[in-house]
C-alpha cells in the first residue's frame, strides 16, 4: 500500500470535482459569454464572426425582447407572491398538531418531486378546453358559462403558467418555512399570551419576525429561479399563444433553434446572469445583515 | 357572561375546520395526480364519458399494454400507422435511458461531490474557503445559458447524441449543489471523531471510509436524491443533446406524443404515470431525509 | 389577590398529571410548589397562568372563577425557565412589551419602563439585545418585564435553575427581598427543596400529581406529614429505617435487627399498642443521631463507610447491616475513621415513625 500524505490525499479527492468544474461549469459560462459578440451559426459552429456589441444593440431593439422581459417580470412576481403567502399558510397549518398531521406533511410535498413534463401533460389534459376535466367541474358547478380556452387565449395562458408554477413550487416554500417554525421556542408564544397579546398580533411579533430572515433567502432564491425558467413555460404553451408567454429563457431558446442566432441567445444569457448577479448580491446583502444582528 | 359555546364546543369545530382545510389543500396537490391515474386506466371511450367518472368504470391495460409491448407490437403485427393509436414502441427505450443515465448521474455526482467536500473541508491548500461559495453560485446560473455552449463542448468531444454525453451535462448541474450539501455537512460534524482514530492508528483513507462515511451518510442520501431528481425530470438538455429518437430520455421521448394528429390521451397518461412511479418509491423511502435535507442545506444558505 | 385551586385534574390524553388538587394561596403569600421532575408542578403554574386548562375543577382568583378567562385577562406575570425574551426586540421593548399591547400611553410607558430597570439595576443594558446578555442580566429583564405592569400575582417557572450556583445564592435573597417590597402573591416553581425553604411563606409538596403536604417551611421540616415530604425536605435527606414495635411487657421500643431504640414519650400509648409487633419505618435526620464508640444498649452498631468534611460539620455515612447506609451529623471536634465500627444513638425527641403501607406520619399526641 503506497502511503500518500494528507497533502497529496487532499488533492486527489478534489481533482474530479475541479476537472468537471471547469470543463462543464466554468467553460461554458465563459464560452456563453464570449460567443455573445459573435455572429454564430449552431449548425456551423466552426465559422463564427467577431461583431462586438452588435447581439445587445439587437436585443435591446428588439420588441420581443422587452416584452419577454416584462412578461417574466409578472409572471414571476405572481407566482412568487402566490407561492410565499401559500406556502407559509400551509406551513402554518400543518404545524398545527393534529392527529395524523405527518401524512398530510408528506403528502404536501408531493407536487414538488413530480417531472415538469409530467405535469405539464397532465395540465394540458386537464386543463384541455373541450374535454378537460377543469372546463367540465367549472360549467357543471355554474361558475362558468363557456369553456375557457386555457393555452390559447392570451390571457389564460399566462394564468395557466402561473397556476402551474404555483402548485409546483409551493412545497418547496412549505418545507423551509416549517423546518425554521418548528425551531421557535413555544414558550415565547405563552410568554405574549401572558402579556396580553392578541393572536394576530404574536402571529407579527413573534412568527413573523422569526420567519423574516428565512422568508428573505427562500423569495431571493426563488425570484432568481422563477425569472430564468424554461421547462414549466415552454411544455405548456411553448411561449405561446405566439408570444404572450415567452420569457427570456423561451426567448434565448427560440433564437438558436429557430433562428439559428446563437450569438444574440448568448448576449440574452448574458443578460440573464446579469440580472442573477443582481439578485445573488442582493440575497449575499442579506446575510450579512443577519449576522450583524 | 358566559359565551355562547362550551369550551370543548369551539375546540372541536377549529379542529374541524383545521381538517376541511387540510383535506382541500391535499385534493387541489393530489387531484391531477390522482386524475392522471384514474385516466390511464380508462378505455378510449370513457375518456369522453359525460359525466367524467373519477374511479374508472371498465378498467383497462390497453394503454399500458402498448407502450410496454409497443415495440414488438409494431413488428410482430406489422401494422401501419392508424389515427387513433400512435406508435410508442420507443417508450421501453427511453425508459432505460432514463434509468442508465440517472443512475450514472447520481452516481458520479455522489462520489465526487463526497471527496471534494471532504478535502475542502479537512485539507489546507488556496481557495478552499473560497471553492464552495463557488459551487453555490453557478449553481443557480440558468441551464438555458450553459446549454449551448454545452453542447458545442459534447460536439468537440464527438459526444453528441450518446447517453454519456446527458451524465456529463447533468453532472454540470447536480455537482455544484451536491458539493454544497456535503460540505456543509461535513463542517458540521466533530474533527475530534477522526482526530482520536489518527491517533489509535488509522490512516487517512481509512478514517475516511470507516469513519466519516458512515456518519455523513443522511447528507450523502440528500445529495443523491437531489440529483436523481435533476437527472430523471430535466427536459432541456436531453431535447438538445439528442437527435435520435430511440436515444432519447423519458422527459423528451413522451413529449413526442404530441406530435401525432390525434392525441392519445389514455396512453399519455399512462406514459406519465410510469415516468412517475420511480419518485413515488424513492419518496416514500427517504420521505424523512429530504425534509431534513432541505431544511439544513437551503435554510441555512 | 387570593388564589384557590379546587379539587383540580389534569390529563394529557390517558396520562394524568394532576390528581384532585387543592390549594390556597391568601393575599400576598410567597407559595412554593416543590416536587421532582414530572410531579406536575409546572402544568399546576400553567393552568393558574391559563396556559393550559384543566380537565375538572376550578380556579379562583378573589373568589371569581378564571377558568375560562385568558392569560391576558387574568392580570398575572410570568418568569418563564428559559426566560423566554423576544429574541428581536432589545431590552427597552422586551420590557415594554406588554404595556404597548395595552396601549398605554408613551410617557406613562417610559417612565414605568425606567423605574423597574432601574431598581433592577438593568438601567445600562436597555439597547442591548437577548443575546448579549448574561444569564443572570437575561434573568433580570425576564423579571423586569414581569414587574413592569404591577400584576396581582406574581408566577415563577424555576427562574433560578439556568444560573450558576454562586448566582442562585445571591438571587434568591434578591428574589426574597422584591416579594417583601412589592406586596405581591407569588407563586414559585421548583426542583430545589433548599429555594423553597429559603423563600417561601408556604411550600406545597407535589409527587405524582396529588398534594403531599402544604405548610409553612417550619411544618414541613419538623412535622412532615408523610415519607414522601420527610425524605423530600432537607439536605442531607432523612434517614429511614425499617423495623418493627417490640412490646417488652408494657414498655415499647423500635427494634431494628437486633438493637433496640427508645421511642419519643409523645405518642400515644393505645396508638403505640396498636403498632406492637408490626413493621414501621422510623425516620431520623442525621443531626438527630450520635456516634459512641461502645454500646450502652439503646444504639446499633455500623460500619463507617466515608466521612466528608465539610468546614462546619462532619457527614459520616454509615453501613448498617449489610445494605443500610445512613448519614449521621457529627462536630467537626469529632473524628472517626473509616471502616471504624461506631454505635449510633437515635434521639427519640427527633424520632418520626411512619406508615410503612401508606407512608402517613405517626401523630404524636401534642
Amino acid at each position: 500500500m503506497i502511503k500518500f500524505s494528507d497533502r497529496q490525499i487532499g488533492i486527489i479527492f478534489i481533482i474530479p470535482f475541479a476537472i468537471v468544474a471547469i470543463l462543464f461549469m466554468l467553460y461554458p459560462v465563459i464560452e456563453a459569454i464570449r460567443v455573445s459578440f459573435y455572429a454564430k451559426n449552431p449548425l456551423r459552429p466552426n465559422q463564427e464572426s467577431f461583431i462586438g456589441f452588435a447581439n445587445f444593440v439587437f436585443i435591446f431593439r428588439d420588441p420581443l425582447f422587452w416584452s419577454s422581459f416584462f412578461q417574466a417580470t409578472i409572471w414571476t412576481i405572481a407566482s412568487i407572491t402566490l407561492q410565499t403567502i401559500l406556502g407559509v399558510g400551509l406551513a402554518l397549518l400543518v404545524h398545527i398538531p393534529l392527529k395524523g398531521i405527518s401524512i398530510f406533511r408528506g403528502l404536501f410535498i408531493f407536487p414538488y418531486m413530480v417531472p415538469t413534463v409530467v405535469i405539464a401533460l397532465v395540465w394540458r389534459w386537464m386543463f384541455n378546453p373541450e374535454i378537460g376535466i377543469v372546463n367540465y367541474l367549472l360549467t357543471t358547478m355554474g361558475i362558468i358559462e363557456e369553456p375557457i380556452y386555457w393555452f390559447s387565449s392570451q390571457s389564460m395562458s399566462m394564468v395557466s403558467t402561473i397556476f402551474l408554477n404555483v402548485w409546483k413550487y409551493t412545497p418547496f416554500v412549505l418545507i423551509c418555512v416549517l423546518a425554521r417554525l418548528q425551531t421557535i421556542p413555544l414558550e415565547l408564544y405563552d410568554a405574549a399570551k401572558v402579556d396580553g397579546a392578541s393572536v394576530l398580533r404574536r402571529f407579527k411579533d413573534i412568527t413573523l419576525t422569526q420567519l423574516s430572515e428565512v422568508l428573505s433567502v427562500v423569495v431571493v432564491f426563488r425570484t432568481v429561479w422563477t425569472f430564468n425558467k424554461f421547462e414549466e413555460i415552454y411544455l405548456l404553451t411553448r411561449g405561446g399563444p405566439g408570444t404572450s408567454t415567452f420569457n427570456l429563457a423561451i426567448y434565448a431558446y427560440e433564437q438558436s433553434m429557430a433562428n439559428l442566432k446563437m450569438g444574440v441567445s448568448a448576449a440574452t444569457g448574458v443578460v440573464m446572469m446579469f440580472i442573477l448577479f443582481v439578485g445573488s448580491m442582493l440575497y449575499l446583502k442579506l446575510l450579512k445583515f443577519e449576522e450583524s444582528e | 357572561m358566559k359565551p355562547i359555546l362550551t369550551y370543548e364546543a369551539r375546540e372541536v369545530i377549529k379542529k374541524a375546520f383545521c381538517y376541511f382545510v387540510l383535506f382541500v389543500i391535499t385534493v387541489v396537490f393530489c387531484f391531477p395526480l390522482v386524475w392522471c391515474l384514474s385516466t390511464s386506466f380508462k378505455p378510449a371511450k370513457e375518456l369522453f364519458a359525460n359525466p367524467p367518472t373519477i374511479i374508472p368504470d371498465k378498467y383497462t391495460l390497453t394503454h399500458y399494454k402498448n407502450l410496454i409491448y409497443g415495440k414488438s407490437m409494431y413488428y410482430e403485427a406489422d401494422v401501419g400507422y392508424k389515427p387513433d393509436s400512435s406508435p410508442p414502441q420507443h417508450f421501453l427505450s427511453w425508459f432505460l435511458n432514463s434509468t442508465i443515465v440517472t443512475l450514472g448521474v447520481t452516481l458520479i455526482s455522489v462520489v465526487v461531490s463526497t471527496l471534494a467536500a471532504y478535502s475542502l473541508t479537512r485539507f489546507e491548500y488556496a481557495g478552499r474557503k473560497f471553492i464552495p461559495y463557488f459551487a453555490l453560485l453557478s449553481y443557480m446560473v440558468p441551464s438555458i445559458i450553459l446549454v449551448f455552449p454545452l453542447f458545442l463542448v459534447m460536439v468537440k468531444f464527438h459526444l453528441v447524441n450518446t447517453l454519456f454525453s446527458l451524465i456529463l451535462g447533468y453532472i454540470s448541474i447536480t455537482l455544484p449543489f451536491s458539493m454544497w450539501l456535503m460540505w456543509a455537512f461535513f463542517r458540521g460534524i466533530p474533527i475530534e471523531i477522526e482526530e482520536a482514530a489518527l491517533i489509535d492508528g488509522a490512516s487517512r483513507l481509512k478514517v475516511f471510509f470507516q469513519i466519516v462515511l458512515p456518519i455523513a451518510l443522511p447528507g450523502v442520501i440528500s445529495a443523491a436524491i437531489f440529483s436523481f431528481l435533476v437527472a430523471w425530470n430535466d427536459y432541456l438538455i436531453a431535447r438538445i443533446f439528442i437527435n435520435s429518437i430511440e436515444k432519447l430520455p423519458l422527459t423528451v421521448g413522451v413529449m413526442h406524443f404530441f406530435e401525432g394528429v390525434h392525441v392519445n390521451w389514455g396512453l399519455m397518461m399512462a406514459s406519465a404515470v410510469l415516468m412517475t412511479v420511480p419518485l413515488i418509491f424513492l419518496f416514500i423511502f427517504l420521505q424523512k431525509q429530504l425534509v431534513a435535507g432541505f431544511g439544513a442545506g437551503a435554510v441555512k444558505g | 389577590m387570593n388564589v384557590e385551586l379546587k379539587n383540580i385534574t389534569k390529563n394529557f390524553g390517558s396520562v394524568k398529571v394532576v390528581k384532585d388538587f387543592d390549594l390556597s394561596v391568601y393575599e400576598n403569600e410567597f407559595v412554593s410548589l416543590v416536587g421532582p421532575s414530572g410531579c406536575g408542578k409546572t402544568t399546576l403554574l400553567r393552568m393558574i397562568a391559563g396556559l393550559e386548562r384543566p380537565t375538572s375543577g376550578e380556579i379562583l382568583f378573589d373568589d371569581k372563577a378564571v377558568k375560562d378567562v385568558a392569560p391576558a385577562n387574568r392580570d398575572i406575570a410570568m418568569v418563564f425557565q428559559s426566560y423566554a425574551l423576544y429574541p428581536h426586540m432589545n431590552v427597552y421593548k422586551n420590557l415594554s412589551y406588554s404595556l404597548k399591547v395595552r396601549k398605554t400611553p408613551k410617557k406613562k410607558l417610559r417612565e414605568r419602563v425606567l423605574e423597574v430597570a432601574n431598581i433592577l439595576e438593568i438601567d445600562q443594558l436597555l439597547e442591548r439585545k437577548p443575546k448579549a446578555l448574561s444569564g443572570g442580566q437575561k434573568q433580570r429583564v425576564a423579571l423586569g418585564r414581569a414587574m413592569v405592569r404591577n400584576p396581582s400575582i406574581f408566577l415563577m417557572d424555576e427562574p433560578l435553575s439556568n444560573l450558576d450556583a454562586k448566582l442562585r445564592v445571591t438571587m434568591r435573597a434578591e428574589l426574597k427581598r422584591f416579594h417583601i417590597n412589592l406586596k405581591t402573591t407569588t407563586i414559585y416553581v421548583t426542583h430545589d427543596q433548599l429555594e423553597a425553604m429559603t423563600m417561601s411563606d408556604k411550600i406545597a409538596i407535589i409527587n405524582k400529581g396529588r398534594l403531599q403536604q402544604f405548610g409553612t417551611p417550619d411544618e414541613v421540616y419538623n412535622r412532615p406529614a408523610n415519607l414522601f415530604v420527610a425524605g423530600f425536605i432537607g439536605s442531607p435527606p432523612m434517614n429511614l429505617l425499617k423495623g418493627r414495635i417490640v412490646d417488652e411487657g408494657g414498655s415499647f421500643s423500635f427494634a431494628i435487627d437486633s438493637s433496640k431504640h427508645n421511642l419519643p414519650k409523645s405518642y400515644n400509648e393505645t396508638l403505640i399498642k396498636g403498632w406492637a409487633g408490626k413493621d414501621i419505618v422510623m425516620g431520623i435526620r442525621p443531626q438527630g443521631l450520635t456516634l459512641v464508640r461502645e454500646t450502652t444498649g439503646q444504639c446499633s452498631e455500623a460500619q463507617v463507610y466515608t466521612v466528608e468534611n465539610l468546614g462546619s460539620e462532619k457527614l459520616v455515612d454509615l453501613i448498617f447491616g449489610k445494605k443500610t447506609r445512613l448519614k449521621a451529623q457529627i462536630s467537626s471536634d469529632e473524628t472517626v475513621r473509616v471502616d471504624e465500627r461506631v454505635w449510633f444513638k437515635v434521639d427519640e425527641n427527633k424520632m418520626y415513625l411512619f406508615n410503612p403501607e401508606s407512608g402517613n406520619v405517626l401523630e404524636r399526641a401534642q
